[in-house]
């Protein structure tokens, strides 16, 4: 059965993987809508940041809060979303060298999710749908607007069933024997992750849709609450998960690091199943309703689980690039290894850039604010979005902008275009996003609200007095936002020419037999691509 | 033991983990300070 599609398969020059041809099509689609979504995401980004700057406070108040949603779909959901299905792929065909069970099954999918993002951004930037990322109730949005999410959470749901299928026909029909590799088993937890994810989502928004639809009455507000969070938050892991995974892959393809204990590492990614969820109240903290006990038990001691797993990890992997190093003579000192590290491929800058700013900036200030006392402080203020943008953006999207410099000749078979620029990319957008969640950061602590257009209430009777220092901390963010969208748009100007115009490397086309079956590597013509 | 020592070794890194751990207990500390000034017991 297997050896009917040993012609579907092409062997990588570069890295000897085997991909399926139908995978890759679907691996392409995914990656240029994702970085299509960044690119919406980046410009609503830079938008409110100059909005945000009361020196230049460029928009009207709709459509800061249009944009402000369109800005945390875009960036939260599809861009990352989209990458993850094309990571979701990549991790079960060709890091397995197994086939694609179904392709029709993933073009379904990946259209669902299509449509549904289409429609959710179309209701927003048509002023139906100004309820924020969060949409809390009483905010109501048009129906469509809860139908986009869902039909985009069913795509991405039912992707989640293909990649667990693929893992099963790997084995089965004998493509990998053994267990997963470790990129492989960080997607697997992910994805494991994603279903609890998608199932607080369909329990979130079918019951608003509902409402918003008039057939039932009203929304419990702190239900919704409960149960976005659910959604939102545990998201959010699934990010952290794959993000993690790309750090062990790039580790691995920049200078062969291979993890000093994999079981550790392997455990550590337990870690994360068994703690990040119920981690997710730490954004109730301030909410009426729940008992002190239940939200300090699951922030102030659930929440650690996680945050140990992230901390063996962020030992792990520096430790295994340093081993590696060694190993090839950079022993002087304690940093030569370092030092001598490949920075000039962006791949490896962009991953350990990501690292440096998850672990020093995005995780340092999470496990603090996710104390109940200190939550307190910083709740609803701008400390939170600097916490998150050291977080997703800062540690998860340029983890991701870094595996792409590998992924695009590796599966797009394209030569890169703009090595040069691709080389500063990684430190422009991450010089960027750290100034700019300084700036968050500090105007947070000085009383800065998140999620408002006008902070000095400049047209009202009554003015709210900030200090200068968090006005200038708000330039700060604007300076800091400017630099990181300029980082952004050299990534979307390399990833779009690279994908569209770059040289196509010729494919390598072998029959690939599962290893039971018995390898025949007789060239089959390229015209077969 | 010393096949032991070849195996792991990465001074580097534990050198890196201790200015992180250091890192994070200023800032945790910081910020229990900061709450205390501005959440008075009465």
């Amino acid at each position: 059965m297997a050896s009917n599609y040993a012609s579907e398969f092409r062997t990588c020059g570069t890295t000897g993987l085997k991909v399926h041809l139908p995978a890759e099509r679907l691996f392409y689609v995914n990656a240029v809508t994702a970085v299509v979504a960044l690119l919406v995401g980046g410009i609503m980004a830079i938008l409110i940041a100059l909005t945000r700057w009361p020196a230049v406070h460029l928009l009207p108040a709709d459509l800061f809060y249009r944009f402000l949603t369109a800005h945390g779909l875009n960036m939260l959901v599809f861009w990352i979303v989209f990458f993850e299905m094309a990571g979701l792929l990549f991790a079960s065909t060709a890091v397995l060298g197994s086939r694609l069970p179904a392709p029709w099954f993933g073009w379904l999918n990946f259209c669902l999710m299509l449509v549904g993002a289409l429609i959710t951004n179309y209701m927003v930037f048509m002023g139906q749908a100004d309820v924020l990322f969060t949409s809390y109730p009483p905010l109501k949005a048009h129906p469509h607007y809860y139908l986009g999410i869902i039909l985009f959470a069913v795509g991405t749901l039912l992707a989640c069933f293909h990649f667990m299928a693929t893992l099963v026909i790997a084995k089965k029909e004998g493509y990998h024997k053994g267990s997963y590799p470790l990129f492989t088993f960080g997607i697997l937890i992910a994805v494991i992750l994603a279903i609890f994810t998608l199932l607080m989502g369909a329990a979130t928004y079918l019951p608003t849709w509902l409402w918003a639809m008039g057939l039932i009455d009203g929304i419990n507000p702190a239900m919704y609450r409960l149960g976005f969070w659910g959604f939102g938050h545990s998201a959010q892991q699934i990010n952290l998960a794959a993000m993690v995974s790309i750090w062990y892959l790039i580790g691995t393809l920049s200078v062969g690091a291979v993890p000093i204990n994999e079981k550790f590492s392997r455990g550590a990614f337990l870690l994360y199943l068994l703690g990040i969820n119920v981690a997710s109240v730490h954004h109730l903290l301030v909410d009426p309703g729940l008992s002190a006990t239940y939200r300090i038990f699951n922030t102030s001691y659930i929440l650690y689980a996680a945050t140990i797993g992230s901390m063996i990890h962020a030992f792990s992997i520096p430790a295994a690039i340093e081993v590696a190093q060694r190993a090839k003579g950079f022993t002087n000192g304690m940093f030569e290894w370092l030092t001598k590290a490949p920075w000039g491929n962006p791949a490896f800058a962009g991953m350990a850039l990501s690292i440096v700013i998850f672990g020093f900036g995005g995780g340092v200030t999470g496990v603090t604010q996710g104390v109940e006392q200190i939550n307190i402080m910083s709740h609803n203020t701008l400390r939170i979005p600097g916490h998150f943008h050291v977080t997703v953006v800062g540690g998860t999207t340029l983890a991701f902008m870094a595996l792409t410099f590998y992924v695009l000749p590796l599966v797009m078979r394209r030569e890169l275009i703009g090595k040069s620029f691709a080389k500063y990319q990684p430190w422009i957008f991450a010089i960027g996003i750290c100034i700019m969640s300084t700036g968050m950061s500090f105007a947070g602590i000085l009383g800065v609200p998140r999620r408002h257009y006008d902070v000095t209430f400049s047209s009202a009777i009554f003015q709210v007095p900030f200090s200068a220092t968090a006005t200038t901390m708000l330039g700060l963010l604007g300076l800091g936002a400017i630099i990181a969208f300029t980082g952004l748009l050299i990534f979307c100007l390399i990833a779009a020419l690279t994908a569209f115009f770059g040289k196509r490397i010729p494919p390598n086309m072998e029959l690939h037999h599962p290893p039971h079956i018995g390898e025949d590597s007789a060239s089959v013509a390229p015209a077969q691509a | 033991m010393k096949k032991e020592k070849e195996k792991f070794h990465a001074p580097g890194t534990v050198v890196l983990v201790f200015i992180w751990f250091i890192w994070f207990i200023i800032l945790y500390t910081t910020n229990w300070l900061a709450l205390s000034e501005n959440w008075f017991l009465r």
